[in-house]
Parts: structure tokens; C-alpha cells; sequence
């Protein structure tokens, strides 16, 4: 979703990379306390998955689409190494048994076994077409922390425990399975707008003790956070949120990873006349800067960016300049490639790369169906 | 509305322009404008140390691949999807018959739409295909009705196509409450109605 509005469109915008010295690196090593075990220059991807708001119910529609992708991974259409959310929705609670409803459409609840078995027919779908054994696959079903139809947020801590479960579940599937490389995590969109922080805070720590070590992405929003150089003192975001809180949700937590939503493609000028500033990866910048100056130089780790071109451009209206709606007037315009370039920027080359520099490794961009996996 | 894209060609070029320096010069110090114009420094520190609790995981998916790699299955090709129990899918949403289709008395929101609040949604099972028609409003200006349409293939896996569509005239969100057919009955927030023609996508 949206996070902030701002009045300058983007311009001509040069992604910068960067290349080491390595004396230069040695330097910003020995100056930096626990940090480089060895020096690289920071990179991106160079390709990017799609990523799916799952609306169909039927498992052999998974398992084609995990073989659609390896296919492509097979041809080089896809990169090598993907990560591909499977986002389920909004967690509810049906009687005993947990689940989601499903977005869109008729708002279908689904279980956990459902969810559980879809994505291990994604992960078969995707082992048994692929035929270039260097590649990988990180799957991550998802969900969100908005609330259900019936008004009430389910993701809670206990909410938290049964994902972890699932992806213990999952994995210990494909592991049985055989499917090489093939690894599942999950996923959750926590949108500052959608819940307040503690509940959210609690579900990361229960799915930590239960997971087994296995991951979460987060790939929401930092809604309402600071954008400005300098706002990393454990500012307010929107919904009693705090910079604290998103780090931890993103990385603090033990099995937190960050996989930040950069949807705008609206820039804005800053004090210091820097044009062409991006919020939402600013926003990021900032939580990183925290954690590096308030949590024992501990700023986070950007996974991969997440964008929803595709999934903006496929429900609203055309971008011909004139519908205030379209993802162009909106700003949720941002191609993979442009929100990918806006958070290494923000991460590398702006304002504070001592602090956040890193390189992101993964790509992915939203989609309904799996229209284009 | 079914689109693949390449990369951006000028971010194409950008990446081909940073691979050549990377292979032929190693040492080369790439600074941005911006920190030409006094920004900071252009080191960055990259790969650090992870925190023990981020190697944890880490180390939990090396041993998963390891296992994975101690039972590796070749690829089956006769793979069968692994069944779906009736339980695992229900239907919670309140519908019922309208025209041609089927009312549902709510539905969750669109994501990758900005500012759009949804009411209510209109389905109708077709050959081959499910079209589905949501009505509601702009948060940001409570005058603007909206009309999203989205059309799948028959178990909505496959996006076909859609679009939204502005009301005509500026009388608050709209909410479908009839179908004659495949022409929706839409009543907007200040009592005005309106139809929505759902095989034309036009209002009338």
C-alpha cells in the first residue's frame, strides 16, 4: 500500500553501482566495529521473480506454476536463484481451525493444510521441471496483519505458532521429498496502517520458537516513518508504530528478514535540494540507520525488494495521463528495476552507506494469479 | 492488460556500463552525483558478519538443502497434485443469486489498488471463464464511485483481464444491489442509482 505522497514525479534517474577499492574497503572495515568478515562490492539482482496474490484453490494450478517458473529458470528467463511470496490473504480463525481468506474475488477462507499443501505443489511443480541443478528457489507463503471480514485481527501470537509450524511442515516435505533447493519461509505483509505494533510483535516471536530456525520475510510497509536524513532516532510511524518496533518485526526478531515493499515511484526534493528522493526506501534507510546506532550496530539486511507493478496495472485503470486513479496518478508505479535501484541507493549511496551498506539479493514483483509465473 | 516486461532498457544499459567497469577495472571508485555534490562517502561495507540469531537461520537452510540433496528425487514428470479436502475451502462471505451471477455481501480489498475501498462484488460463472465485478469507492474523495472489473480463467488461476472505471457522475461509492442479467443495479452513497453493464463494461 501507499505510504507517503509527495509532489515531484521522478525525473531521469541514474542507478548508481559502486566498486570497491579494496584499501579503500580494508579502511572502512578496520573503522567499523564487528562488521565485514570479507569485502565484496554491494550488488543486485539482475532479474526478478513474480510473486502471487493466490486466488485459485486447486492444486494442480500451484504445481503448473512452480513448473512454469523452473522452465524459465531453465531458459534464463527468471534468475537462478528466486523468491516467489504466495500471498494467502488475511488470517482468520474458523471455528478451531486457522487459515486465511483468500484476497480478492469471493474472499474464500482456506485452511492451513490447504496453504501448506498448495505450496508443496508449487515446490514439486518447480523440482520436477527443472533441469539446471545451480538453481534455487526460497518459497514463502504469505499473509497480512489486516483485518478479517468480521473486523477482528488474527494475527496474533498463537497465529504466529501455526505458520511456524507450517513452514517446519513444508520443509520437512520437500526434504522428504527430494525436491533439491527448493526451501520454503514465510511470508508476512505488516502494514503499520492495517494493526498496531504488539500483537504483530508477538506473532514474529511465537513463530520464531516454533519454526525451527526457518525464516520470515516481512514485505510490508513502513507507512508514516520518517524519510528525512538524520530521522533514525526511534521515531513515530503511523498506528503507534515506531522504528523500533518495524526493526524488530524486520529483524530483531529471530527469524525476521526483510523484504520491504517500494511501490511509489513519486520522488520529492529534500532539504539539502537532493532531488529525486524516494520515501519508501528512505523510510528503510532510516529503520537500517537505527538499528545501527540504537540496537549495537545491528542495521538490517534488505532480502529483496518488493514491488506490485503488475498487480497495480492489472485492476486499474490505463495510465493515459489523465484517470486520477491509475497507478501512474497514484504513484504505485514503481517496475521492479526502479524500486530494486531505489533501495540500493538508499541502502549504498546516500546518506549514510557506512551504516547500511549491502548488497540485496533477490527480486520480485506482485502479481494476481499466476498469470505470469 | 496481460503484459511481460523486459527491464528497463536504460537500467539494462546501466547494468552492462557497471559490468564492464566491475570486469575491466576492479579498482575503480564509482561515486554518485550525489556524493560528488558532498554526500557521503562511496565505501560501503558489504557481507558483514551476521548476528548469531541471523546465522542461526542461515545454518537451519544449509542443513534443509543438505537433506534434500541426501534424498534427491529425480524429476517426476506424472506429478499428482496433492488433494485438497472439501473442509480446506469455504466459502464464509454471505452471497446469494442476483441475474446472472451471484452477490456477495463483502469482499476483501485489491491489493495494487490505492485508495480504493470495495463493498460488494458480483460473480458470474461463465464457459471457461469467472467474471468478477467489484463496486465501491475512493477513500480520498467520498464524491467518486468506482467499478473494478476482473476476469479468470475458470478456477482463477489466470488473470485474463479488467480494468476500473470511474461513475459517471460524482455521487459518492457505489454498492451493487441487483442484477438483471448481466446488467448490475448500483446505488450510490447519496441514494442515486445507476446501472453497470458487466458485457459492455459501460455504465448506463
Amino acid at each position: 500500500m501507499l505510504i507517503v505522497r509527495s509532489t515531484k514525479k521522478r525525473g531521469a534517474r541514474a542507478v548508481t553501482r559502486t566498486v570497491l577499492l579494496p584499501a579503500v574497503v580494508a579502511l572502512a572495515t578496520a573503522l567499523l566495529p564487528g562488521v565485514v568478515a570479507r569485502a565484496a562490492a554491494a550488488s543486485m539482482p539482475s532479474n526478478y521473480t513474480y510473486s502471487i496474490y493466490v486466488t485459485s484453490t486447486s492444486g494442480s494450478d500451484a504445481s503448473t506454476a512452480g513448473c512454469n517458473l523452473a522452465t524459465k529458470v531453465n531458459s534464463g528467463l527468471r534468475p537462478l536463484s528466486s523468491f516467489v511470496i504466495l500471498d494467502f490473504g488475511t488470517p482468520y480463525l474458523n471455528g478451531s481451525t486457522w487459515g486465511t481468506y483468500l484476497l480478492g474475488g469471493t474472499g474464500q477462507f482456506v485452511s492451513t493444510t490447504f496453504i501448506t499443501n498448495v505450496t508443496e505443489d508449487f515446490g514439486a511443480g518447480f523440482h520436477n521441471c527443472l533441469t539446471n541443478g545451480s538453481a534455487s528457489l526460497r518459497l514463502a507463503p504469505g499473509e497480512n496483519d489486516a483485518a478479517a471480514p468480521d473486523g477482528k485481527h488474527y494475527f496474533t501470537g498463537s497465529n504466529g505458532t501455526v505458520w511456524g509450524g507450517l513452514v517446519v511442515s513444508v520443509n520437512n516435505w520437500l526434504a522428504s521429498y527430494g525436491a533439491v533447493n527448493v526451501t520454503a519461509a514465510a511470508a508476512v505483509d505488516v502494514e503499520p496502517s492495517w494493526y498496531t505494533p504488539a500483537t504483530p510483535l508477538l506473532w514474529g516471536s511465537y513463530f520464531s520458537a516454533a519454526s525451527g530456525g526457518y525464516a520470515y520475510y516481512n514485505f510490508g510497509s513502513a507507512d508514516g516513518c520518517p524519510y528525512g536524513n538524520g530521522q533514525y532516532t526511534n521515531l513515530g510511524c503511523n498506528n503507534s508504530w515506531n522504528q523500533y518496533d518495524l526493526w524488530d518485526m524486520s529483524w530483531g526478531i529471530a527469524a525476521a528478514w526483510p523484504a520491504p515493499e517500494d511501490y511509489n515511484n513519486t520522488y520529492y526534493t529534500d532539504a539539502a535540494g537532493t532531488g529525486n528522493v524516494d520515501p519508501q526506501s528512505r523510510q528503510w534507510e532510516n529503520i537500517s540507520r537505527y538499528g545501527y546506532h540504537y540496537q549495537s550496530t545491528n542495521p538490517l539486511y534488505v532480502q529483496t525488494v518488493t514491488t506490485q507493478w503488475e498487480a497495480c496495472h492489472q485492476v486499474n485503470l490505463p495510465d493515459d495521463g489523465t484517470n486520477p486513479n491509475s497507478c501512474y496518478s497514484t504513484g504505485v508505479n514503481n517496475t521492479q528495476a526502479q524500486g530494486d535501484g531505489d533501495m540500493f541507493n538508499a541502502m549504498n549511496n546516500d546518506w549514510a552507506p557506512l551504516e547500511t551498506g549491502q548488497s540485496i539479493q533477490w527480486a520480485t514483483d506482485m502479481e494476481w494469479g499466476y498469470t505470469l509465473s | 492488460m496481460i503484459r511481460d516486461r523486459g527491464r528497463l532498457p536504460s537500467f539494462q544499459a546501466t547494468r552492462r556500463r557497471f559490468i564492464a567497469i566491475a570486469l575491466a577495472a576492479p579498482i575503480v571508485l564509482v561515486v554518485s552525483a550525489a556524493a560528488l555534490a558532498g554526500g557521503p562517502p562511496a565505501t560501503i561495507p558489504v557481507n558483514a558478519t551476521l548476528p548469531a540469531t541471523k546465522q542461526a537461520t542461515v545454518d537451519a537452510y544449509t542443513a534443509l538443502v543438505a537433506r534434500e540433496k541426501a534424498n534427491a528425487a529425480p524429476a517426476n514428470p506424472n506429478w499428482s497434485p496433492i488433494p485438497i479436502a472439501n473442509g480446506d475451502v469455504v466459502q464464509l462471505i454471505p452471497h446469494h443469486a442476483a441475474g446472472a451471477g451471484e452477490l456477495y455481501d463483502g469482499a476483501t480489498q485489491l491489493p495494487g489498488q490505492t485508495g480504493i475501498v470495495v463493498a460488494n462484488v458480483w460473480v458470474e460463472r461463465q464457459p471457461g471463464r469467472i467474471v468478477e465485478v467489484y463496486a465501491g469507492g475512493v477513500a480520498d474523495d467520498p464524491t467518486l464511485g468506482v467499478i473494478t472489473v476482473a476476469i479468470w480463467n475458470s478456477s482463477r488461476a489466470v488473470w485474463l483481464g479488467g480494468g476500473s472505471y470511474w461513475a459517471p457522475a460524482h455521487h459518492g461509492s457505489l454498492a451493487i444491489i441487483d442484477a438483471a442479467g448481466e446488467a448490475l443495479a448500483l446505488r450510490a452513497a447519496d441514494g442515486s442509482t445507476v446501472t453497470f453493464d458487466a458485457v459492455t463494461d459501460a455504465f448506463r
